[in-house]
């Protein structure tokens, strides 16, 4: 079997996972929440799986390398990075409510990997520009970066609905009685960002190195460094705005999804501008 | 006048100056990407109404990245970086320092019950136990006595209020290096046809060329391909030049640039030389050898008016057998056609009998003539990027600082315990408190754990 079916049944996986966190929302059951853990859970394990495969697979044709090379291996990568972090979360936080917003992004990515013509599933030989070791650090450290930016816009849909939810008055429901206390999204969604502001610096350094040992420039304002630096602004002001100006609760939430925008622009929409990355 | 000193100082540290910094930065990189620069801006340009392509040239918006708008923003965002940092490091200081020494006045009434354990013993005895254990954890720790009792106080992770001047120190590197690389740098390129040997550097952009102190020749140019046709390989072999001496040789790859008299050369390019040179020699019987340079579409006559012979087709690599020219010869027995190939003693070699199976493959078919051919000068030349960067080693120390600087900043935190001991009945009750300039959640965590570490004591109640 190959990699590329394992993952279009993994999409199918993450659906039904999303469905039962959704159940488990509406129903106010632990039990659907339950099950919509396991089948994450079953759905990483798969998805871990058909990563390895390919990798191996890449061997077997002679023109081996890490699954992280084009841009249905990036976008397979960042669905597997944002259910590694959604599951560690889960386990850390000891709560499930998460899950119905995260699972969909996955879902929708390799979706996207599975469905869309224009993503080609095959395993291709690396031209020279990307046969570097840098390349595998570098989108490694990007898409981990961008994973917990998903994260932290996941976290503040869930505290901007929390808020509608409470204006909403006692009809709330199981859905808002189920959403944790807005201290604790916070604070997560604010180690989100930091996490990913980190993952972001590293990845755009190693990127920078991995530039000057290719094309001889550490910076060139291509569309895609250019749009790197524009998100890391973003997240480089909503930190200082947090930590000086004392931004707290819905400003950071409202930050968090401009934030994650300029990410899926960063990583998508620039790809109808030129790029050095057109393998992306 | 000292007022207006106060308001420029409040102006370039305020946290308003560097969010609308770098507010515009974000902004006109935006404009960078979406409007089409320098080069391909020209297209773009003739298409924009006269009135909004004045705006945009006025602005300077065919080329942001270098504007003098973007470059002045560029660096007054330093300027607010280091007013910044300069006016808050006293404060950073002093809270390294150890901030506020506990005055005696902490009081176990003020503290939420789960924060509060029983001791058998005294406070006196109690405190120098909790002393030993505090400073297991946070190093130095003082002591103060109370009315009812007293105050211990420690601190760890002090060092993380310095991370974020890390940070800025090293973005303000980041910056200085690509400022001395705009300022000092060198770009250009250098193009060699195989066989060659060049000492001129083109600046980028068309301006200007350098001659270079020793020569480079490229000995040979490789380029390879997978089955899918994708590239697999771009390789220069090259040997610098100096003084008539060979200096170095070695091969250039992508990814795997070569240092040499202060430059770093890059493999950035290659192309087919237009044309190549064909040598296509031919000898009647055993009379003297005739050779000419030949290109498809040539014509030209046999000595001895023989026959006339017409280059049909060129190839690099005809089936893999290598170069070859196909000609056709007309005479007055009429018309003969022959691939010529440069390899013919390889490939006759390794297919013995080749030329009477296969009669167009044999260079003597038109007899008395025999033709051979040669590729001369070869088919390739490289383009070397060569670059002198005198910023990257800032750059590359900025970048460290900044990932470092982070790490402290975010990885670590200042977290100060208080603990409180007061005397009740001639035992003690133990009251702990806690704070920290970031991470609640591990703040808390630890205080729960150190609490459990107070109240593990010999004797406990």
């Amino acid at each position: 079997m190959s990699d590329s079916a394992i993952l279009s049944g993994v999409t199918f996986v993450y659906l039904l996972s999303f469905l039962l966190y959704l159940v488990r929302m509406v129903r106010g059951k632990e039990f659907w929440g339950s099950a919509a853990s396991w089948i994450a859970r079953i759905g990483f394990l798969l998805h871990s799986a058909a990563l390895l495969l390919r990798w191996k697979s890449s061997y077997d044709l002679g023109i081996g390398h890490a699954p992280l090379a084009n841009f249905y291996e990036s976008l397979i990568f960042f669905a597997w990075a944002v259910l590694l972090l959604y599951l560690i979360i889960e386990w850390k936080t000891c709560s499930r409510s998460l899950g119905v917003f995260v699972i969909p992004v996955a879902f929708l990515l390799l979706a996207f990997a599975s469905i869309s013509p224009g993503v080609n599933d095959r395993i291709q030989p690396l031209i020279p520009a990307l046969q570097s070791n840098w390349l595998t650090v570098h989108v490694l450290t990007c898409f981990l970066g961008y994973a917990s930016f998903a994260m932290a816009f996941a976290l503040g849909i869930m505290y901007l609905l929390k808020g509608k939810g409470q204006d909403g008055g006692k009809e709330a429901g199981a859905f808002f009685r189920l959403i944790p206390a807005a201290n604790a999204i916070e604070e997560l969604l604010y180690q989100s960002v930091v996490l990913g502001f980190v993952l972001l610096s590293l990845g755009i350094m190693t990127g920078s190195v991995w530039a000057q040992y290719a094309w001889g420039s550490y910076w060139s304002w291509d569309p895609k460094e250019t749009w790197s630096l524009i998100t890391w602004i973003v997240y480089a002001v909503m930190l200082h705005a947090r930590s000086v100006r004392g931004w707290r609760g819905k400003r950071m939430a409202v930050m968090a999804l401009v934030g994650f925008a300029s990410v899926l622009f960063t990583y998508l929409g620039v790809n109808y501008l030129d790029s050095l990355h057109s393998y992306f | 006048m000292a007022s207006k000193y106060t308001g420029l100082r409040e102006f370039l540290t305020s946290i308003r100056l560097a969010v609308a910094l770098l507010s515009l930065i974000a902004l006109g990189a935006v404009l960078g990407t979406v409007i089409p620069q320098q080069v391909e801006g020209e297209t773009f340009a003739a298409r924009l109404h006269p009135a909004l392509l004045a705006l945009f040239k006025a602005l300077q918006l065919f080329d942001v990245y270098h504007s003098t708008w973007f470059v002045l923003l560029l660096l007054l965002l330093p300027v607010n970086l280091i007013a910044c940092s300069l006016d808050r490091f006293p404060a950073a200081w002093r809270q390294f320092r150890g901030g506020a020494a506990p005055d005696g006045t902490e009081r176990l009434a003020d503290l939420p019950p789960e924060r509060i354990v029983a001791a058998d013993r005294p406070p006196a005895e109690e405190a120098s136990r909790l002393e030993a254990l505090l400073r297991k954890r946070c190093g130095r720790v003082q002591k103060v006595e109370t009315p009812q009792g007293f105050v211990l106080a420690g601190g760890k992770g002090a060092f993380s209020r310095f991370g974020v001047f890390v940070v800025h120190l090293g973005v303000l590197l980041l910056i200085a290096g690509g400022l001395a690389g705009a300022i000092f740098g060198v770009r250009g390129y250098v193009e060699i046809a195989e066989g060659d040997t060049a000492n001129t550097m083109q600046f980028r952009g068309g301006k200007g060329a350098e001659t270079l102190p020793f020569a480079i020749r490229c000995d040979h140019f490789t380029v390879e391909y997978y089955e899918n046709g994708a590239p697999k390989v771009f390789r220069s072999d090259l040997t610098f030049i100096q003084d008539g001496k060979t200096v170095r040789q070695g091969a250039l790859l992508v990814n795997h640039p070569i240092a040499f008299g202060g430059l770093r050369f890059y493999q950035a390019s290659y192309g087919l030389l237009p044309g190549g040179r064909l040598n296509l020699s031919y000898v009647r019987g055993d009379g003297k050898a005739n050779e000419r340079d030949v290109a498809v579409g040539d014509r030209f006559a046999l000595p001895g008016g023989e026959g006339e012979v017409e280059v049909l087709r060129a190839e690099n690599d005809l089936m893999r057998m290598g170069p070859a020219v196909k000609l056709s010869v007309t005479s007055t027995r009429g018309n003969v056609q022959v691939w010529v190939f440069q390899n013919i003693e390889r490939i006759k070699e390794a297919n013995p009998g080749v030329l009477a199976q296969v009669p167009l493959m044999n260079p003597g078919l038109f007899a008395p003539y025999l033709f051979s051919m040669q590729k001369k000068g070869e088919g390739f030349y490289t383009v070397l990027q060569a670059a002198r960067d005198p910023g990257v080693p800032l750059v590359a120390g900025g970048a460290s600082l900044l990932i470092v600087g982070l790490m402290i900043t975010f990885f670590f935190s200042h977290r100060r315990f208080r603990i409180v001991l007061e005397e009740e009945k001639g035992k003690s009750r133990i009251g702990l408190t806690g704070s920290s300039n970031r991470d609640p959640v591990g703040l808390e965590n630890e205080m729960n754990q150190l609490l459990a570490e107070i109240g593990k004591a010999e004797g406990h109640s």
